[in-house]
């Protein structure tokens, strides 16, 4: 199996290659993620962000989450990109701060289909998404 | 997104990149939200300066943020403490450091150091001005009383937006999503000069309508219009309304056609709904208060000389406090008139200017419950702190004060 690719709409340009970390719940970054230590809590998962293509709906909660976001790249902490399904004031602030690739707006499909550990690239100079699925890498 | 020469050059970096960056901000936060431009803004109200709140990261980017200054008027919510009477408090002083710097990244930029949740009370806005506002209940009231226009900011992204002088053009900057959704009829026997009831009137709205612009009909107008604000501060605290139309009070009400209200969905609110916020709120039994709690939001002056009259004869005991919050401004009002801010201290009542107690370091300094007649602070207190918190009329607590802790 190979590549599959997404449309999405580009919102912080960039583009970012890497391991899928994937939430189907929304996410409060003031809560869920502590920017020091880079370690998310959702969906009664604890994972760190760092590096990582972080997939999940969109943000909920407070607007001090863009101060959070701010904080991962301030602690090295940072994602590579942020994939949502529909992107939020918050987190869009926060990611033009942290200069963070945001994109959203992708299809649901992608998001019944790709899985944490999967590999994925993203344009968000283009609005593209490629997904390779964890089973094809190997 | 359409752009003008200036904010095109702001973009490309002729006013440095911390600017670049706040235009480039706003311009994809608008995008996102289907704004077709920016506007011009006169005001900007920034929340989310506390410590506590917004932690190290925060700090870190204002700190940051702080080499450029802002391009329009701009003034700040509450911090962690008073800033002359943290000691007293029992505020660490690494905690007063960290604040202290957060403050000064503002005063930088040329924020003015308002330190209030209230700034309808210190600004001139006028009516049908675009302005950037944080802290909920001052959005309510900034559209719903004065008429000025401005969305639900956070604390950030209104200072973005105070530093270039702009905000995307979307929601509530424009007429179109300002008619009414929905018209609540209200109850008459509803006493519109009580804090704990207007607050909770407030509450079972917004838990009741989260989104929309809900038409207020039959609201009684309190003997001081300011009074609204606790009606205001309920709906803020439950939902993320930003707009109501309140009949005979809002400007808005005046741009309404008949056809505005055709067809429109119409609910009842009546003393039932603001018995259940009651009920909510009901964890401290009456002498297991650590403090009994007036201004959120912050105070008047003349609330604070009413409440002050009726606790001319109270002195709390050891471990017990009457907290009132107000602004910097109310303070010196205060003092002009001749009270003794220290003597009020010494019978355990702590006018606090600066702070609100759901910002400040409540758990470090040793508050675990709290009697208040705000429903806005019940809900956070809890929610943030974890503390225990029971709402009560505020002259059901005075009389009480009176009757427990009188010294004559």
């Amino acid at each position: 199996m190979g590549h599959l690719t997404f449309k999405c709409r580009p919102i912080v340009e960039g583009y970012a290659e890497g391991e899928a970390l994937v939430f189907n719940q929304p996410i409060s970054f003031l809560g869920d993620v502590d920017p020091v230590t880079g370690v998310i809590k959702a969906d009664k998962e604890v994972k760190k962000v760092k590096d990582r293509i972080l997939i999940f709906p969109h943000g909920k909660g407070s607007t001090v989450g863009s101060y959070v976001i701010y904080g991962l790249k301030r602690y090295n902490n940072k994602p590579k990109a942020i994939i949502n399904l529909i992107a939020d004031p918050v987190l869009v602030i926060g990611c033009v701060l942290a200069d963070i690739p945001l994109v959203d707006k992708v299809s649901r499909e992608f998001f019944e289909y790709v899985s944490t550990g999967d590999y994925v690239i993203v344009d968000a100079n283009q609005g593209i998404i490629s997904l390779c699925k964890r089973k094809s890498i190997r | 997104m359409y752009l003008n020469k200036y904010e095109e050059s702001i973009l490309n970096g002729e006013y440095g990149p911390i600017k670049a960056k706040a235009l480039k901000a706003l311009v994809k936060m608008g995008e996102a939200l289907g704004a077709d431009r920016l506007i011009e803004i006169t005001h900007a109200h920034i929340s989310g300066i506390s410590y506590t709140t917004i932690g190290e990261a925060g700090l870190e980017l204002l700190k940051e943020l702080s080499a450029e200054r802002v391009y329009v008027d701009a003034s700040c919510n509450p911090a962690g403490f008073d800033l002359e009477r943290w000691r007293l408090l029992g505020v660490p002083e690494e905690y007063y450091e960290k604040q202290i710097e957060i403050i000064n990244s503002l005063r930088r930029m040329g924020v003015k150091i308002t330190l209030s949740c209230t700034p309808y009370l210190i600004e001139n806005i006028r009516p049908a001005t675009h302005i950037s506002w944080a802290e909920s209940n001052a959005v309510l009231y900034a559209n719903s009383v004065l008429g000025a226009l401005t969305n639900r900011e956070g604390g950030l992204s209104a200072l973005l937006a105070a530093l270039v002088g702009r905000t995307p053009n979307y929601g509530l900057h424009i007429d179109e999503n300002r008619k009414p959704s929905i018209i609540v009829n209200i109850e008459p026997n509803i006493d519109p000069n009580e804090p704990s009831v207007l607050g909770s009137l407030g509450y079972s709205l917004g838990q009741i309508i989260g989104y929309g612009v809900p038409y207020i009909i039959n609201f009684r107008r309190p003997n001081n219009l300011e009074m609204v604000k606790y009606f205001l501060a309920g709906i803020g605290a439950s939902s993320a309304l930003g707009l109501i139309i309140i009949s005979q009070i809002s400007p808005d009400e005046r741009r309404l056609r008949r056809t505005d209200l055709r067809n429109l969905e119409r609910m009842d609110l009546d003393k039932r709904n603001i018995k259940n916020v009651f009920e909510t709120f009901n964890d401290v039994q009456l002498e297991d208060f650590d403090i009994v709690y007036f201004g959120c939001p912050h105070l008047s002056l003349n609330e604070v000389l009413h409440i002050l009259e009726h606790v001319k004869n109270v002195r709390l005991p050891k471990g017990k406090r009457m907290w009132l919050t107000t602004s910097r401004k109310v303070v010196s009002e205060i003092m002009a008139l001749g009270y003794n801010i220290d003597d009020l201290w010494s019978r355990g009542i702590l006018l606090l200017s600066d702070m609100c107690p759901v910002v400040a370091p409540l758990r470090i300094i040793k508050v675990n419950s709290v009697i208040t007649d705000s429903v806005k602070a019940a809900h956070y207190l809890r929610k943030l702190h974890g503390i225990k918190v029971t709402l009560m009329e505020r002259r059901r607590i005075l009389k009480l004060m009176n009757e427990i802790y009188s010294r004559c």
